[in-house]
């Protein structure tokens, strides 16, 4: 997050996709409004798809779940043998992103589009930002390939 | 998954085809691919598997070097990439966390994920070698180097000329809307 | 010690509880495994002179050292023990495919299943994990769709299953335990002990590496034997398979035909080979790791018995066919589907129908009892319903189901002569009236009526003895039942007995190779003598003698009547005298068939000694 003394931050508005199975008969998006920082490389300074999550938990909604296995960097984590597997990952604007990672806002501060954070597609939401993937096994992902083979011809038979 | 690519129509370069009247199914190419990746034998950790989906159709599957393959796309952290002539993934191990999403998105379960090394792998054509260790050691010739039209052509024939749309437990397993 | 899991998994279904115990290496090294580690977990986990179907009886399942490894046919074999409902002796069958390597791959060298569960379950096996599952909804399905339904409840479709059928559910005294749709288990009823504990398959999820103790160099040895698999030594398994035995034993009159009346059929070419494979054999596959491809796919395309599909094999063509005069090739192949669908043994049902057909056509047994079927040799449509009904335990099939030798026991008035079996297990594929040195082997195999633990038939029907002599047969029985032995142990197949040269040391320098345990051409010649001698013991124990070394009364007393080079041969008592007196003699064991104190100590069984003691 950006330093206290930083002058004026900018406010973006972020799309994050909902979704309590026990409670919502549809998926729909929430708006937020979001304070984010510079964006300086070199210096490390910037606000990431994480900080945005951790800010509308802490400030706005409460109820918002997503998953975070760490606080720090994740190749750092890695060294530490903290990140054993990046399942915090989601996708903003349709492109797979690593959370603890990916810079919110473009260079020279200025914002590309307002960012729409979705879970990992293709699994099953079980609330908000978390999907099935986070209680896979790594083996698990062996027994997926694996289960794939018996669709080989299907794919193989399908048309343009 | 994100934008799904055309790309599994049409392959880069020349990979492992498995011609589907001549496979039986014995899974020597899955032995000896995984007694080259780690010197022991799994039914798991090789980068050819055999899919058994009837007496009469087994099939060994790899990858099949997709044009703007799935897998890709969806890696977040870019470790994947293409070699432009001979069409292999390469994985970058530094960058590859191990999420498992391109494992997922590939269509023919030809990527898989290492839980012991945490990286995942997929045939790599026995990295250049002459003549790859599954055409080495298969039992009946099926397997070659080949382009992913004529095999699909190929498998696809195969199945009429069985009349393996017939058996009932084959359902789940065919297109038979054609 | 490489290859070997090093495991063993003790279930108990009465408790529902689960242990493991360790192989140790000397008992590795001295049984080898499959057959050999069978049954010594056998007669051990065993209490002597129980009834076979009762909870004491454990179901021992085993695979061999070489399982789950590249070595061609090596990948694939497992094997089935208890004592045997059929013959009260020992039972064990052997089967191929991918199940024992998935068992290797879960980490278990062996599973013994004891007790008996209140409920019909499935043992369901995920590495470290292993479940007792709920099977009701299971029963009443065939064995194939047994399979299909375990794999869509576990959610994995390549998951190895070995289930029974029906015929194991009503306790067909020869029910068999399939695995991969038409791979039996099959003979000496192992089905029919899991029927009765209520265990309805065993699915297994192996996940593991297996390694090897000289990596590189078994690679190599490999390699050699996969690229002598592809030569001549094989070549009769791709071409025709076993099948091309129905005209090579014809030509010999030594085709057992219409429950071994006669020695020729002469519908035999309508039933070749030759014509099986010209019209109905669609695909040759293989088994796991093997570069042999000798499974030959048959599929009816046409006629009433379309859409029937099957692996189709020499010994049960011929059980269902020549032997019963049926030369309706369709209707054998369908009487085979039945027979894997049902789960029962296709040979043993074979014989029984023959049996039940030369009781009708000599008048003991009328149409009433046989509700209404004309069994007359050569009703095809009659046998597909005898193997219903066999299954099913309906009407005659009820007796039929228990074998031949208590079926005639329990039909009275003479018909023991009719019955072909040896210790209570039917008669294979061979007319051994011709057949001198087989029908040694046949005698004194212990199984009952086998060919496959011996593989004499080889010198009788190659010509390298005389065949009709009773002469000098003991150490040609004995050096073979020694080396299929380790075959059986070593678990790869015996089709591939042909590449080893050496037998011995070949095995010996596969299995140090393997394993990284050194072992000699000697050491693997004594484990062969020492499994077999234990597998003598486990029978002298339940009471099997040297007149149980018996062959069936036709064998004995009906000459061949077919005109030829075989006309008049049969075994007299006088030659089996002759013959067994040879085969003791060579074995070291006493005239009565019974190993002496002496070998055992020689082979290292000294534990066993208390079994043999009281009876000198």
């Amino acid at each position: 997050m950006a330093r206290k003394n930083e002058k004026v931050k900018k406010i973006i508005d972020v799309k994050i996709f909902r979704f309590d199975p026990s409670k919502d008969e549809k998926p729909y998006y929430q708006t937020f409004k979001v304070p984010v920082g510079k964006y300086d490389p070199a210096s490390y300074m910037k606000t990431t798809v994480l900080d945005i999550l951790k800010y509308v938990k802490a400030n706005c909604d409460g109820s918002l779940s997503f998953y975070a296995s760490c606080l720090i960097p994740f190749w750092e984590a890695r060294k530490q043998g903290r990140c054993r597997r990046a399942i915090c990952n989601l996708f903003v604007n349709g492109k797979p992103v690593v959370t603890c990672e990916e810079p919110v806002t473009g260079d020279e501060n200025l914002l590309i589009e307002p960012p729409t954070i979705d879970p990992s597609l293709g699994f099953e939401v079980i609330k908000d930002l978390i999907a099935d993937d986070v209680t896979l096994r790594e083996k698990d992902y062996s027994f997926i390939a694996r289960k794939k083979l018996f669709n080989v011809v299907k794919e193989l038979n399908k048309k343009n | 998954m994100t934008a799904k690519g055309n790309g599994q129509f049409e392959s880069v370069g020349k990979h492992i085809v498995c011609d589907a009247e001549k496979c039986t199914g014995c899974e020597l190419c899955v032995y000896a691919c995984s007694f080259r990746y780690g010197k022991s034998f799994s039914s798991m950790k090789s980068m050819i598997k055999v899919v058994h989906l009837h007496p009469l159709l087994h099939l060994a599957v790899s990858c099949y070097h997709c044009k703007d393959p799935d897998c890709l796309r969806v890696c977040p952290t870019k470790a994947l990439s293409q070699s432009e002539e001979i069409g292999v993934i390469q994985i970058d191990r530094e960058k590859c966390t191990a999420c498992g999403w391109c494992v997922k998105a590939c269509p023919y379960g030809a990527m898989d994920l290492d839980a012991d090394k945490l990286i995942v792998f997929t045939c790599d054509l026995c990295d250049g070698e002459e003549r790859p260790v599954c055409i080495e050691w298969c039992s009946n010739e099926a397997l070659e180097k080949g382009d992913l039209k004529t095999f699909r052509e190929k498998v696809n024939a195969y199945i009429e000329k069985s009349k393996l749309a017939e058996y009932p437990e084959m359902k789940g397993f065919l297109n038979l809307n054609k | 010690m490489k290859a070997y899991a090093g495991k063993i998994l003790i279930v108990d279904l009465s408790r529902k509880s689960f242990t493991r115990i360790v192989l140790e290496e000397p008992v590795a090294k001295s049984f080898i495994g499959g057959t050999g580690l069978g049954i010594k977990l056998l007669i051990d986990h065993c209490p002597p002179g129980i009834d076979p179907l009762s909870p004491e009886n454990p179901l021992i399942l085993v695979t061999g050292p070489t399982s789950g490894t590249i070595i061609p046919t090596g990948g694939n074999g497992h094997c089935f023990l208890a004592k045997s409902p059929l013959t009260n002796g020992l039972g064990q069958a052997l089967s191929h495919g991918s199940f024992g390597s998935e068992l290797k791959r879960a980490g278990y060298d062996a599973i013994v299943i004891k007790g008996r569960s209140e409920k019909p379950v499935y043992l369901w096996i995920d590495d470290n994990d292993r479940k007792l599952i709920d099977a009701e909804h299971l029963m009443g399905k065939s064995t194939y769709e047994t399979e299909l339904a375990i794999r869509e409840e576990i959610g994995d479709f390549s998951i190895r299953v070995a289930s029974i059928g029906i015929g194991g559910e009503k306790l067909v005294k020869y029910a068999c335990i399939m695995n991969e749709r038409h791979r039996a288990a099959g003979r000496t009823g192992l089905g029919t002990v899991m029927g009765y504990k209520n265990l309805k398959a065993i699915a297994i999820r192996g996940t593991n590496n297996v390694q090897v103790g000289k990596p590189e160099e078994f690679e190599k040895f490999a390699k050699e034997i996969r690229d002598l698999a592809k030569g001549p030594a094989t070549e009769k398994y791709r071409t025709l398979g076993t099948p091309l035995n129905v005209l090579v034993l014809n030509s010999l009159s030594a085709l057992p035909t219409r429950n071994f009346t006669s020695a020729t059929f002469e519908g035999a070419s309508r039933v070749s080979g030759e014509r099986l494979h010209a019209e109905l054999i669609r695909k040759t596959i293989g088994c796991s790791s093997c570069p042999i491809l000798c499974e030959h796919i048959a599929r009816i395309d046409e006629g009433p018995f379309k859409g029937a599909l099957s692996r189709t094999e020499f010994e049960t063509l011929w059980a269902l066919g020549p032997n019963c005069g049926i030369d309706r090739l369709d209707a054998i192949v369908k009487a085979i589907e039945m027979t894997n669908a049902y789960g029962i043994d296709a040979i043993s049902t074979g014989l029984s129908i023959s049996f039940a057909m030369d009781c009708y056509e000599y008048g003991i047994l009328t149409k009433e009892d046989t509700d209404g079927l004309e069994l007359k040799f050569g009703n095809f449509e009659a046998m597909l319903q005898l193997v219903r009904k066999i299954s099913l335990r309906e009407g005659i099939g009820n007796t039929l189901a228990e074998g031949v030798r208590r079926a005639a026991q329990r039909i009275g008035n003479g018909v023991e002569k009719y019955a072909n079996h040896i210790k209570g297990l039917e008669m294979t594929g061979y007319d051994l009236r011709g057949l001198k040195t087989a029908a040694l082997g046949f005698a004194v195999s212990f199984r009952g009526a086998d060919h496959n633990r011996h593989g004499a038939y080889d010198y009788d029907l190659k010509g390298k003895v005389d065949r009709f002599s009773p002469k000098n047969k003991g150490e040609l029985v004995k050096n073979n039942e020694d080396w299929y032995t380790i075959i059986d142990s070593l678990i790869i197949c015996k089709f591939s007995r042909g590449l080893y040269k050496d037998t011995f040391s070949d095995a010996a320098k596969l299995y140090s190779l393997v394993t990284g345990i050194e072992m000699t051409g000697e050491d693997m010649k004594r484990a062969g003598e020492r499994i077999t001698n234990i597998a003598r013991i486990f029978n002298v124990r339940e009471g099997l003698r040297r007149e149980d070394d018996h062959l069936p009364p036709k064998i004995m007393s009906v000459p061949i009547p077919d005109e030829g080079i075989a006309k008049g041969s049969y075994v007299s008592q006088k030659d089996l005298n002759e013959l067994l007196d040879d085969y003791y003699r060579v074995r070291g064991w006493t005239t009565d068939g019974i190993p002496t104190i002496a070998k055992l100590e020689e082979l290292g069984l000294t534990e066993y000694v208390d079994i043999v003691k009281p009876l000198f």
